[in-house]
């Protein structure tokens, strides 16, 4: 006999109490709905203004680097602890042996002086060149892995985000395909109805959360009756794009239904939130503490298995915005140095909180760390006015990952490797064929990395 | 990065930047293909204009007009014989399928307006007490104009927020109408309130009245609902589904009962949405709507008086201001960055907002006659202090915006407004491809072939004295490339005369400024020149210039590239503008068009 997450609950004589003990329950749950054998899951942080080579190299790997040598460099590989530790390495201490960093992977497509955008995890070109703007040329590599791990999720994928500049929540560097661009959300209020609005928490909010599920219910069901009266009227592209929004009404569907089993313990509350990671700078206080909140949230969907593809972005999907200071890196790798490594250090502190929060949550034989890969990148890649000829990745694994992390630091040969052979190991290692992703650019994937293949 | 001081490594950027920005403009058109090798691409409009039913359309903009297509057939007529896109034969039907298209967010935005505050209101623009908060994107960045009905479907992305913000959009409605004594909602929510609420917030979000099958749809969902949510939230959830439904986020032309086996006409209340959001960007005033209510939208006599109505004032109207700005593309003259060290007082924002005064400017003084020869001679300019030396102007005018005479022979004409020129500019040089290229495709209709992303040679090095033009010519000389450069360089190097921010100039890298040119296919000012204003004097009397500007007034009007079955429609369109250059004319001609009335039905199964 097969039980779902409620007949499970409800065969364990926990009911609504339940939610307090779901990281015990998930793994009876998964394995009741046949979910045990697939648990990986990915997360993104991009980061913009760029990640110069002086801030992501070892101290002792910078001989031979020009002032601005994007252009020459030799192949190096060797164990992060031979080398000294950058500050920023330091709250991932722990994780060291887990992690690679990658340098040396171009992205042609990214040549745009500021932010690559779209381009970063898309590799294909956008419809119009525009910093940081621009549609989407095609799929990013966060939505290609989200389209098979997410397809049993409540949300395929979670994205938040912030910039300085951004006057809505369309910042963003993620896209479903062509022209189609995946948002990331700026508001925590928004991130929490989204993520977790649907969910039910336990008491008497269950009793809201019933009504809120009887309510999509009813719109469901009437926008799909509404669909029909008018599709019999169009032909060709025009009923097309009925059909498109039939699709995303269906997705959301699927994603409602997923909702109605899902539990989620606490999830952190925008009215109420105490941010654990300090702000590095008080005068911008609530910028951090607004970032730590979105990751916080970001991570809950994680933790609460609402979404198996999260995603952070920081300063991305424009040039000169960074926090906490306004064209940080503008002037070359002179002023990167403390400034620099202090927002770094920020965000691998929540990358390392991430990670505890993981690895208090039984999983299969582990934890859900085990079956984590964090994936680290800038948009802006090596600079603030930037090549794109060497984009940095740091990469933290899971032991149940399929890449060869091992506490190293790899600068690839020069313009050997693409960014979307990077992406495509990405894909590969938590099990989601990557053929015939970035087809659609000038410069597809052709060679598998064999510093990062297992 | 504006606003700071370079550093020697910034300076070594904006030396790279510049370079490619050289290798964009001088590898322009650089193709061994002919014109009309290329098919167009997908997210032009014609791409998907024709679905299953729609003619072919005859061009991308469009070497057919330029005289090279060949005369119509015999049996048609034409205002523009040698143009095929005019050529009228009584045979020829629509080329529009029946369509959908999605709210922008301003039109989205007014609806919800028009449900609080009435008709009238919304359509004057007034602020709503209910926010609807973000829904929908920018228009494709890569159509050439905003309104490409193909580009306004929905993606996932947008369909989720639609859905974020039903909520709040509802509650805020049901509190809106709360406070109204005179709305039901203030009383008691009862079956007879959702009744009525159901058909006037119908009517305003569907564009139309309700049918008897809707309406017992949604009044089933505040049944089914009232018990466990209560009445209101019942209401409100009834509200939600109208507010999503394709029928009201999609404004529908889909045409009544067939005319022809493939053709019918959009009834009364399709055409005053469609003159409505088209114009207005909000939904029928009470007046219009009154008009579709009584049936007296049916003919081309009736729905000419009704669009005379909308387009008196023209000018005033924002839809009009992008069409100018999305013609002639001078607000991108933001986007082309600049070395504030050599040019620290370009304020490119201040030179859009003197271009869009202009125009005003223009438009108010010729709308109803000469109006294209005005935007193309009229020879004063719009300027302040933070502008005026990209005027050449040395004397304070102060911080409002002034119009000027423009000084004597150096300034007339969009052609030479800074922020044109400024868009068609690189970092640091003139782009003259780019500039001649702009006046053959939107200015001539001359099919010029995109960019092929394979082939980018760079514009050659010869010494810091050599000028643009030295430059080009050699570039230009490279068998490979002079099939195209000679559709663009020969009037773009004729607007040399004006520098990459708009500056007219006498001098260039030392030497007296060469701005001779030359124009080929525009009939009675073809030959040489010298100088953008003469450029423009040129332009201004050519009728292929008017027919090229209706061609594109068409595409924007329409949101969609002419076909086969509208030369009827331009023809008779040019032939009103050119009784007397009467914009609003041709535009009432336009919209009382087979082309804006007819739809193509859907092939029956």
């Amino acid at each position: 006999m097969r039980h779902n997450r409620r007949s499970l609950v409800r065969m364990l004589g926990l009911g609504a109490g339940a939610a307090l003990f779901a990281p015990m329950l998930r793994p009876l749950i998964r394995e009741a709905d046949g979910q045990a054998n697939d648990t990986r899951r990915v997360v993104f942080v991009l980061i913009g203004d760029g990640w110069p080579f002086t801030s992501f190299s070892p101290k002792e790997l910078q001989d031979g680097i020009g002032k601005r040598g994007e252009h020459v460099w030799d192949a190096v590989e060797g164990p992060l602890s031979a080398y000294s530790t950058h500050p920023w390495m330091v709250p991932l201490s722990a994780y060291r042996d887990s992690v690679i960093l990658l340098d040396g992977a171009e992205n042609i497509m990214g040549q745009t002086q500021h932010s690559c955008g779209y381009q970063t995890l898309s590799c294909v070109e956008t419809l119009e060149s525009a910093e940081g703007g621009g549609a989407a040329g095609g799929i990013t590599i966060d939505q290609w892995i989200a389209q098979k791990l997410g397809a049993s999720s409540a949300l395929p994928s979670v994205q938040v985000g912030w910039r300085r500049d951004a006057k809505t929540d369309f910042t963003s560097v993620f896209a479903k395909g062509r022209a189609d661009h995946v948002p990331a959300i700026s508001d925590p209020k928004v991130a929490f109805s989204t993520f977790f609005g649907g969910v039910s928490t336990g008491g008497t909010a269950d009793v809201e959360a019933a009504n809120v599920q009887l309510e999509q219910r009813a719109l469901l069901s009437s926008l799909r009756s509404d669909v029909t009266r008018l599709q019999a009227r169009l032909a060709g592209p025009e009923r097309e794009k009925l059909d498109r929004y039939l699709t995303s009404l269906q997705a959301l569907e699927k994603s409602a239904s997923a909702f109605a089993n899902v539990s989620c313990k606490s999830p952190p509350s925008p009215d109420t939130f105490v941010p654990s990671i300090p702000a590095p700078d008080a005068s911008d206080q609530p910028v951090y503490d607004k970032v730590s909140l979105l990751w916080e949230m970001s991570a809950a969907a994680q933790v609460c298995g609402i979404t198996r593809v999260s995603s952070l972005i920081v300063g991305s999907g424009n040039s000169h915005i960074f926090m906490p200071l306004n064209g940080m890196g503008h002037d070359g790798a002179e002023l990167h140095g403390a400034a620099m490594d202090k927002n770094y250090t920020f965000l691998t502190k929540l990358v390392a909180r991430l990670m505890e929060q993981l690895k208090a949550v039984p999983e299969g034989n582990g934890t859900m760390a085990d079956n984590t890969l964090v994936v680290v990148t800038n948009d802006a890649a090596e600079y603030h006015h930037n090549t794109c000829r060497r984009v940095p990745v740091m990469l933290l694994a899971g032991k149940n990952i399929q890449m060869k992390t091992g506490g190293r630091f790899v600068r690839l040969p020069p313009y050997k490797h693409r960014l979307s052979e990077v992406w495509v190991a990405v894909s590969r290692s938590v099990g989601v064929d990557a053929t015939g992703f970035a087809a659609a650019g000038p410069k597809p994937p052709k060679l598998d990395i064999a510093e990062l293949s297992v | 990065m504006a606003g700071h001081t370079l550093g020697v490594s910034e300076q070594q950027w904006i030396y790279r930047f510049a370079g490619m920005a050289a290798l964009f403009a001088g590898s322009l058109g650089c193709s061994a293909k002919l014109p009309g090798d290329d098919l167009p691409r997908k997210s032009q409009p014609e791409a998907a204009a024709g679905g299953s039913a729609a003619a072919k359309p005859t061009g991308t903009g469009g070497a057919t007009s330029s005289g090279v297509g060949g005369a119509p057939a015999p049996g048609t007529t034409s205002a523009l014989p040698n143009d095929p896109a005019f050529a009228c034969s009584s045979a020829a039907r629509g080329t529009v399928p029946a369509r959908i298209w999605r709210l922008t967010q301003t039109q989205l935005e007014r609806t919800v307006a028009a449900l609080v505050l009435g008709r009238d209101a919304a359509a004057k623009g007034d602020n709503s007490p209910v926010a609807v908060g973000s829904v929908f994107g920018a228009p494709n960045a890569s159509d050439r104009f905003s309104t490409n009905s193909d580009s306004y479907g929905m993606t996932d992305f947008e369909f989720t927020q639609l859905w974020n913000v039903s909520d709040s959009v509802a509650a805020s409605l049901l509190q809106a109408w709360g406070k109204d004594s005179q709305s039901c909602v203030s009383a008691s929510v009862d079956g007879a309130c959702v009744k009525s609420v159901i058909a006037s917030a119908g009517e305003i979000l569907f564009r139309r009245p309700l049918s008897t099958e809707e309406a017992t749809a949604y009044e089933s969902i505040s049944t089914n609902n009232a018990a466990a949510l209560g009445a209101t939230r019942a209401l409100k959830l009834v509200l939600r589904a109208m507010f999503m439904a394709p029928q009201s986020i999609f404004r529908a032309e889909l045409g009544e009962a067939a005319m022809e086996p493939t053709v019918s006409r959009l009834d009364s209340f399709e055409v005053a949405s469609a003159l409505a959001y088209t114009l207005t960007d909000a939904p029928p005033d009470a007046a219009l709507w009154e008009q579709a209510r009584a049936g007296k939208l049916t003919t081309p006599i009736e729905v000419a008086g009704a669009a005379s109505q909308l387009i008196s004032q023209l000018e005033t109207k924002p839809a009009y201001a992008r069409f100018i700005a999305e013609y002639f593309q001078f607000e991108k003259a933001a986007i082309v960055p600049k070395d504030a060290k050599e040019v620290p007082f370009h304020k490119p924002d201040a030179l859009i907002d003197d271009t869009r005064a202009w125009v005003r400017e223009v438009s108010t003084r010729s709308l109803g006659a000469g109006f294209l020869n005005q935007l193309l001679t009229f020879g004063q300019v719009v300027a302040n202090d933070v502008s005026r030396e990209n005027y050449g102007i040395s004397s304070v005018i102060g911080a409002k915006a002034t119009l000027l005479p423009a000084p004597a022979g150096e300034r007339a004409g969009m052609l030479t407004q800074p922020s044109f020129l400024t868009a068609y500019s690189a970092m640091a040089e003139t782009k003259p491809v780019q500039r001649g290229k702009f006046v053959a495709s939107s200015l001539l209709c001359q099919e010029v072939p995109p960019l092929p992303i394979d082939v980018v040679p760079p514009l050659p090095d010869l010494g810091a004295a050599a000028t643009m033009r030295d430059k080009l010519q050699v570039h230009s000389a490279r068998p490979d490339c002079a099939a195209c450069h000679t559709m663009m360089d020969p009037i773009g190097l004729g607007m040399e005369d004006f520098d990459h921010v708009g500056r007219f100039r006498t001098m260039e890298q030392g030497k007296p400024v060469n701005a001779s040119g030359e124009l080929k296919g525009t009939g009675m000012g073809d030959g040489t020149f010298n100088g953008a204003v003469q450029l423009g004097s040129r332009l201004a009397v050519s009728s292929v210039v008017e027919g090229c500007f209706v061609r594109h007034s068409f595409r924007y009007w329409m949101g969609h590239l002419e076909g086969e079955g509208d030369g009827c429609s331009l023809s008779a369109v040019l032939n009103k503008y050119q009784e007397g250059g009467d914009y609003r004319a041709a535009l009432v001609e336009l919209f009382s068009s087979k082309s804006f009335l007819e739809r193509i039905s859907p092939a029956q199964p």
